[in-house]
Formats: structure tokens, C-alpha cells, sequence
């Protein structure tokens, strides 16, 4: 399912045009986003929960090298389904 | 996220009520949850994507959400550290066929500096260097070999040594070495823009490079030296070095035959090139022999096969070539002297002059092996101190002298090896020809001998076979008894078998297959021929014993049903001719009189007046007794088609029952006839007329089977 599919699927129970329920949708996930960069944490009841994690610096074997090669610190997001998601899924 | 703070402005930024942006963004997280349950994937470009996938939790498989940003959003949370690239830190294994550079210095967290080296050549091995703040580090030469120019290069490690920050990285090029050297604790910019063309020519690391020949410490290589390198001193001016260093490398090239390589390993030295030389002689000597040995089989069958002239036979003993301290001096001869002058190769008293041997009396045994030999021997070679001079051969004149016995060693080695060569040459021409050769007369001897061999397998085998002798155990003679009769003798004939043997076709002429023709007529026919014919006759009787069973159902069918099926008109009554069964329709007439006798005029005036549908007042027994108006009827039967309901009516008419065909509608809107026979005042009075009449109106019943509602007794 794409984002148009997905549009139309609410558009169709609302009394907004395409356009303005697409623009909306893109703005919805705009704020997401900023939200997350902003804050670094963002938890949508439905969906579940999105964290932007540190990952440390740190060695790792590289076998086609045969080398130990240092890794820099990243910031990675992760996403954690709610329960009430886990819940109805499992229905 | 504060869901209202999220709808307002989402009011504010496209003119929408709040309401309305609410109920929008509800439905689009609830379309995403149900597009979850149905498995979907959800793909929303410049986010992510979310996948439904299978998990275990809590020992439970279910669905579980995974969600993966979309680039642009990964690399816009991970910004702060999109700048850094992985780092290799420790190589583990590196090769040294590339030319190592530095590349870059990355600063780190903990202000330490990373020297990070890659080969220049294909990037295909990495190697580094860590430098800490201390000026501790692990210091390595690398060397680079060309086979192509097929020079040599040394490597030197000196793994995890303690140095004084004055590291020293060798490149060595095609035809030129560039050393460089690099000092980590140098300041950045200078380190990065050192090159290694620029970099400080360290001369003492290179002068004992040159003059160890084999550093191998963590990283042994095996160097393939050019044969006979004079090594030269090394001098202020390394170009120069460098040239002379490559004119020497051309001559040995062309000197030396091609192909031969002599390996050093990193525990060369001198007394080991001993050994191996010692070693190619022996080796020298074997194969001598084996041509002694072919050059004896090859006189005897062909005389133009030229042998070398080699008539040694023993082998110089290590112990006697090297340990001369044990051993007495062997005397000058004059006889040595023409065996080197035939020879092209140096002595070894030439070559090791240098090291000091007792003097060896004289001997016969050595005298006579000398006699033999045209090869030096290594007595001579070793222990020259006190013998005279001999002059040496052009090619050893040739390679300039370096001050060092090795290159003696070098130069008697290859000469060795060359001999060697030789004669594995000549060994290969003998098998040739051998090959091609004639035979000699013990192969011939031998030849024939396979060849008698092979013509007696040839030849047949006769085999004399023996009849074998099978001993059966004595049968008894019976007494020969003569029959009394015509019936015995019959018996005997049969238990001897002779009326079997007979064939049935020979003509008669004796008496005995007379006596068998007439035996076989009446054998075996009594028994198989009288039992098929009861069969078929069985089935015969069988079948016309269903047939006549079949006629007689039909036709009593046909009487039934033309006794009952009686058309209004007496015709075919009358046609048939089924008067017998007056009595039948006598008693129909009288349950008919007794229906009409009851008041039918005031019963059909009431009927007429209040003509509604009937409804069932009674089910006795599947009967179905129904009340219309104010009167009861009995329900004999029920149909969809109107015609066959009124057929029905007229044969029961025919039979003076009164009945009415009544039409209803059904629940699916179709029309349905009820034929019911009455009427009746009360409920009792059609049971007691049912109860008396009940043959009558089923066996009606039953003629006319389209749609069964009455029970058959």
C-alpha cells in the first residue's frame, strides 16, 4: 500500500478534495519528522513509538579485509509498536 | 507529540476546521492499523516503510510492525556523524606486493592520531599504523617484489618495538627504491603533505637492509635472488648505488641460463649453501650412475649412443667435504690437474680457499676415486690453504668479486645445477632412445617367449569331457505277470504308460491302439462336456423364468390399471373387457350413495356461501382432514398442475366420491390444488367414513403417484 492508496482510502470518508487531503497527509508525516529530528522522541498512540538511539563507537572484525576497522558513533532510529497495535493485530 | 498541537496547526495551515483535521488524522493512523491487520506494507516515500512481519514473543509467534527510514531521513538523524567514515585500525594480515602511502589523519574523540596507510596500487590490502600521543609504535619495512625485473627485496620487522618516533617505511619500485621516512609525531599538515619522493633518505636503515640479505621476523618471505648479485658497498650517493646495483642485475641475467632459480629462505647462510651444494652433487653422482647403468645396455644393443664421460661412481661424503679437521690432507697429483682442465667448472678450493683444513696424506683409495673422477672433489675445494693456485674459469673471472665467499658458493651452485641439467637432458634423450631402439636379444629372448605364450592361449582348449556316471538306486523288477483279462491288461498298459506314449494321429494297426482309440472316446468327456451344457442350460431356464415373471407383472399392471383407469366413456372398459370387476365398482357406488345420502344440497348451499380457503384441522396419522367454511373435508392429494388435480377429480367422480379440486397460493407465490373428498359435517364423520373408506381412496391414491400426501395403511 502506497501513500495514494492510502489517501484516497481517507479521503473517501471526509469531505476534503484530493489535493487538500494529500497535502495534509504529507504535512501529518512533515511534523513527524521534524518532531523526531527536534526531539528525538515521538510517540503516536496508534502506531507506536519512534526514539533516535546513539550507537557508540566501536571495533569490528572486517573478514574481507582481515582487518579491525573502528566504527563512528551514529544516531539510528528505532520504532517500537505500541500495544494496543501488537493487540489488534493479533486479532 | 501533542495530537491537539498537530491538529491546530494543521487548522491554521490549510483553513480547516479542527474538528475535521482531527477526525483526518484519526482515520489515517486507523487506515494504517487496518491495513496492518491485512498484512499489507505501507510504503510512505520520505519516511519509511513499514512491514508487517512474524515474531516470537514471549514464547507467542505473532505479527509484529518493523519500520525502516527512507534514506533521506536516516541521514538527517544521523547528521551529527555523517561526516565520519569507518576506520581500519589493525591489519591483520598484509601482503607486500603494493606500494604503501599515507593517506589521511583523522583526529578522535580521545585526541589520538590514526595513521591510516592503503595501497596505492588496487586498494586490495590495507595496512595501518596506530600512533599514540606517547610516540609508542609498532615499526615495519615493507618490501615490494616484481617478478618481471625479477629483483630482490628485503623486508625488516620489528614487531611492536619501542622506537624513538623515527619510523621508516621502505617502498621499493620497479628499478628503484624509495625510502621514506615518516615521524608520526610530526604535526599534521606536515604529514599530510609529506610525499614519500620527499621524505628523509635514512641511510643506516638502508645499508643494513642491503647488507643483511634476511631480515624475517614476523613476516618471513621466501626472496628469489638473482644468481651470482655481486652485493656491492653502499655509498653516500644512492643513485649511484642504484645503477651500479642494476648493471650488475643485466649481466647476471644474461650469464646465467634461464630458468634457474635458486630459492634462499630467511636461514641462509653460507654453511647452508654448502649443503645444498653437497646435496646437488649427490644428486649429480645418482643420476651419473643411472647413465652408466643405460649407457652399459645401451652398448650391448646399440653402439652409436654417445655417453658422457663420466666414470665417477662414489659419492663425496659431507663429512669429508666439510668436517676437514677429522680428515689428513690430500696430496697434489698431476691427474687432477687435467680433470680440471677438461672440466668447465671452478674448483671448490678456489672457491673456499679461505677456510683452514689439516694437511690429508696420501691414500690409494682416494687416489683411485680421484683417477675416476673429472669432478672436483670437495676435499680440494675446502681445504686450499696450502695448495697451489689454479687458475680460474672465465665466467667466475667475470662476476665481480664482492669481498664475500657467498658469491663463490652462488656461482659453484649454479654451476651444479647447470651440470644437473645437462645430464637430466642426456638421461631424457636415452629413454628416447631406447624407445625408438631395437630390441636387444634378451628382450628379443623375452619378446618370444610372450609372443609362444600368447599363441598358446590361442589356441583351443580341448577339453576332454569325461560322461559323467550317475548312479540311481536299483529299481525292483516287477514280476512279469500276464493279464487275465481284456481290463487288466488295459491297467498295465496304462500304469506302464505305453497308451500315452502313442500319438492319436498314427493310423491303427495293432490291436493296442485300437483298445486306446476306444479308451479316449469315453475318458474324459463325462467329465468336462455334460457340465458346461448344464450351464448354459441353467441359464437359459433362468431366463426365460424372468421373462415369463417380467410378462406376467406387466400384464397383471395392465389389468389393474385399465380396471381403474376407466375413462368416463365405457369404451375402454368395454375394449378391454374387465366386466369382473362390477364388484369393485359396486362398492365405490355404495361408499359414493352413502356421501350423496347426506343432505348434499344443504352442504354445497353452505359451501357455496361461505367459499374461503380451507385450513387443516386435523393430521391423523399423515391424513389430513381440513375444515372449509363450516364443513370438514378429507384431503386426498395435492398438486401443482391443475390438470392432473382434475383428472384426479374426475376419476374419483367416476367412482361416485364427491370431491372438490381446491386452488391456494404457496409461500413462494405458486399455486398448489388440494383434492379434497367431502364434505363432511363433522370431524368424526370423515374419520368414520376414512376409516371405512380408507382402500378405496388410497389405492386411487396410489394409481395416480405424482405427489403422495395420504399414507398408504
Amino acid at each position: 500500500m502506497n501513500k495514494n492508496s492510502l489517501v484516497n482510502k481517507v479521503r473517501v470518508r471526509s469531505s476534503f478534495n484530493k489535493e487538500l487531503s494529500s497535502n495534509i497527509f504529507n504535512f501529518v508525516f512533515d511534523e513527524i519528522k521534524r518532531i523526531v529530528l527536534t526531539d528525538r522522541k515521538l510517540s503516536i498512540l496508534e502506531l507506536g513509538e519512534f526514539e533516535v538511539v546513539r550507537r557508540k563507537m566501536q571495533t569490528v572484525p572486517d573478514v574481507r579485509k582481515q582487518a579491525e576497522i573502528l566504527l563512528p558513533p551514529k544516531d539510528k532510529l528505532i520504532y517500537k509498536p505500541s500495544k494496543e497495535l501488537i493487540d489488534r493485530l493479533k486479532d | 507529540m501533542i495530537r491537539f498541537e498537530l491538529i491546530k496547526r494543521i487548522s491554521e495551515q490549510f483553513g480547516v476546521e479542527e474538528i475535521e483535521a482531527g477526525v483526518f488524522v484519526d482515520r489515517i493512523f486507523e487506515s494504517m492499523v487496518s491495513a496492518f491487520k491485512k498484512g499489507k506494507k505501507i510504503n510512505i516515500p520520505e519516511f519509511g516503510k513499514f512491514n508487517v512481519n512474524t515474531k516470537t514473543i514471549n514464547g507467542v509467534r505473532q505479527r509484529y510492525v518493523v519500520f525502516s527510514p527512507a534514506k533521506n531521513f536516516a541521514d538527517a538523524i544521523n547528521k551529527n556523524f555523517s561526516d565520519l567514515e569507518p576506520i581500519v585500525v589493525n591489519a591483520l594480515n598484509v601482503k607486500h606486493k603494493a606500494i604503501l602511502k599515507v593517506k589521511e589523519i583523522i583526529p578522535e574523540a580521545d585526541n589520538e592520531e590514526y595513521l591510516y596507510f592503503e595501497f596505492d596500487s588496487s586498494g586490495e590490502e590495507i595496512k595501518e599504523e596506530e600512533s599514540t600521543a606517547t610516540g609508542l609504535i609498532t615499526k615495519e619495512v615493507f618490501v615490494k617484489e616484481e617478478e618481471t625485473e625479477q629483483e630482490s627485496f628485503t623486508e625488516e620487522t620489528a614487531a611492536e618495538e619501542e622506537v624513538t618516533p623515527a619510523d621508516v617505511i621502505m617502498e621499493s619500485k620497479t628499478e628503484q627504491s624509495i625510502f621514506t621516512d615518516i615521524n608520526p609525531v610530526a604535526e599534521e599538515e606536515n604529514i599530510s603533505d609529506s610525499k614519500p619522493e620527499e621524505s628523509i633518505f635514512n641511510e643506516e636503515v638502508v645499508a643494513s637492509v642491503i647488507s643483511q640479505q634476511t631480515v624475517f621476523a614476523d613476516n618471513p618471505v621466501d626472496i628469489i635472488l638473482p644468481e651470482g648479485i655481486p652485493l656491492t658497498e653502499f655509498t653516500e650517493n644512492p643513485e649511484e648505488q642504484i645503477a651500479e646495483n642494476n648493471k650488475i642485475i643485466e649481466e647476471v641475467k644474461y650469464t646465467f641460463t634461464p630458468g634457474i632459480r635458486v630459492s634462499l629462505k630467511d636461514d641462509m647462510n653460507i654453511d647452508n649453501i654448502k649443503e645444498e651444494i653437497f646435496d646437488i652433487l649427490v644428486r649429480r653422482e645418482e643420476i651419473i650412475k643411472e647413465l652408466n647403468v643405460h649407457n652399459a645396455n645401451a652398448d650391448t644393443r646399440h653402439e652409436e649412443i654417445i655417453v658422457p664421460d663420466t666414470d665417477r661412481t662414489e659419492i663425496p661424503k659431507f663429512e669429508d667435504l666439510f668436517d676437514s679437521e677429522t680428515k689428513p690432507e690430500i696430496k697434489e697429483e698431476p691427474e687432477t690437474k687435467e680433470t680440471q682442465g677438461e672440466t668447465d667448472f671452478p674448483k671448490f678450493e678456489d672457491l673456499f680457499g679461505s677456510f683452514d683444513k689439516p694437511e690429508i696424506p696420501k691414500e690409494s683409495e682416494t687416489k683411485e676415486t680421484q683417477d675416476k673422477t673429472d669432478f672436483p672433489n670437495f676435499e680440494d675445494l675446502f681445504g686450499s690453504d696450502d695448495k697451489p693456485e689454479i687458475p680460474q674459469e672465465p665466467e667466475v673471472k667475470e662476476i665481480p668479486k664482492a669481498g664475500d665467499d657467498s658469491n663463490e658458493l652462488f656461482s659453484e651452485l649454479e654451476n651444479r645445477i647447470r651440470e644437473l641439467e645437462e645430464l637430466s637432458q642426456k638421461k631424457e634423450e636415452l629413454k628416447k632412445t631406447e624407445l625408438s631402439s631395437p630390441m636387444s636379444q634378451e628382450m628379443k629372448i623375452f619378446g618370444k617367449l610372450i609372443d609362444d605364450s600368447k599363441d598358446e592361449k590361442q589356441e583351443p582348449e580341448k577339453h576332454e569331457t569325461f560322461p559323467e556316471i550317475i548312479i540311481h538306486d536299483p529299481i525292483p523288477e516287477k514280476e512279469h505277470v500276464e493279464p487275465k483279462s481284456l481290463s487288466d491288461a488295459l491297467q498295465d498298459m496304462k500304469s506302464d504308460g505305453i497308451i500315452e506314449h502313442l500319438k492319436p494321429e498314427e493310423e491303427v494297426k495293432s490291436y493296442d491302439d485300437i483298445f486306446r482309440n476306444s479308451e479316449q472316446q469315453f475318458k474324459p468327456q463325462f467329465t468336462v462336456e455334460p457340465e458346461e451344457k448344464n450351464t448354459q442350460g441353467k441359464f437359459f431356464k433362468g431366463f426365460l423364468y424372468f421373462f415369463f415373471v417380467f410378462l406376467l407383472a406387466a400384464f397383471g399392471f395392465y389389468v389393474y390399471k385399465t380396471m381403474f383407469t376407466k375413462s368416463p366413456g365405457n369404451q375402454t372398459a368395454d375394449t378391454i373387457g374387465v366386466r369382473k370387476s362390477d364388484s369393485v365398482r359396486t362398492m365405490l357406488k355404495k361408499s359414493s350413495d352413502s356421501i350423496e345420502k347426506k343432505d348434499t344440497a344443504n352442504l354445497s348451499a353452505e359451501d357455496e356461501s361461505g367459499q374461503t380457503e380451507s385450513f387443516e384441522v386435523k393430521n391423523l396419522y399423515g391424513v389430513i382432514y381440513r375444515q372449509l367454511g363450516k364443513r370438514i373435508y378429507i384431503q386426498n392429494k395435492v398438486f401443482d398442475d391443475l390438470s392432473a388435480a382434475s383428472e384426479l377429480e374426475l376419476k374419483l367422480k367416476s367412482n361416485n366420491l364427491n370431491c372438490i379440486v381446491e386452488g391456494t397460493t404457496k409461500i413462494d407465490n405458486g399455486l398448489e390444488y388440494r383434492v379434497l373428498v367431502g364434505p363432511f359435517k363433522s370431524i368424526e364423520e370423515a374419520m368414520d367414513y376414512y376409516e371405512k373408506h380408507k382402500v378405496v381412496l388410497n389405492f386411487i391414491q396410489v394409481m395416480n403417484p405424482k405427489k403422495p400426501n395420504l399414507l398408504v395403511f
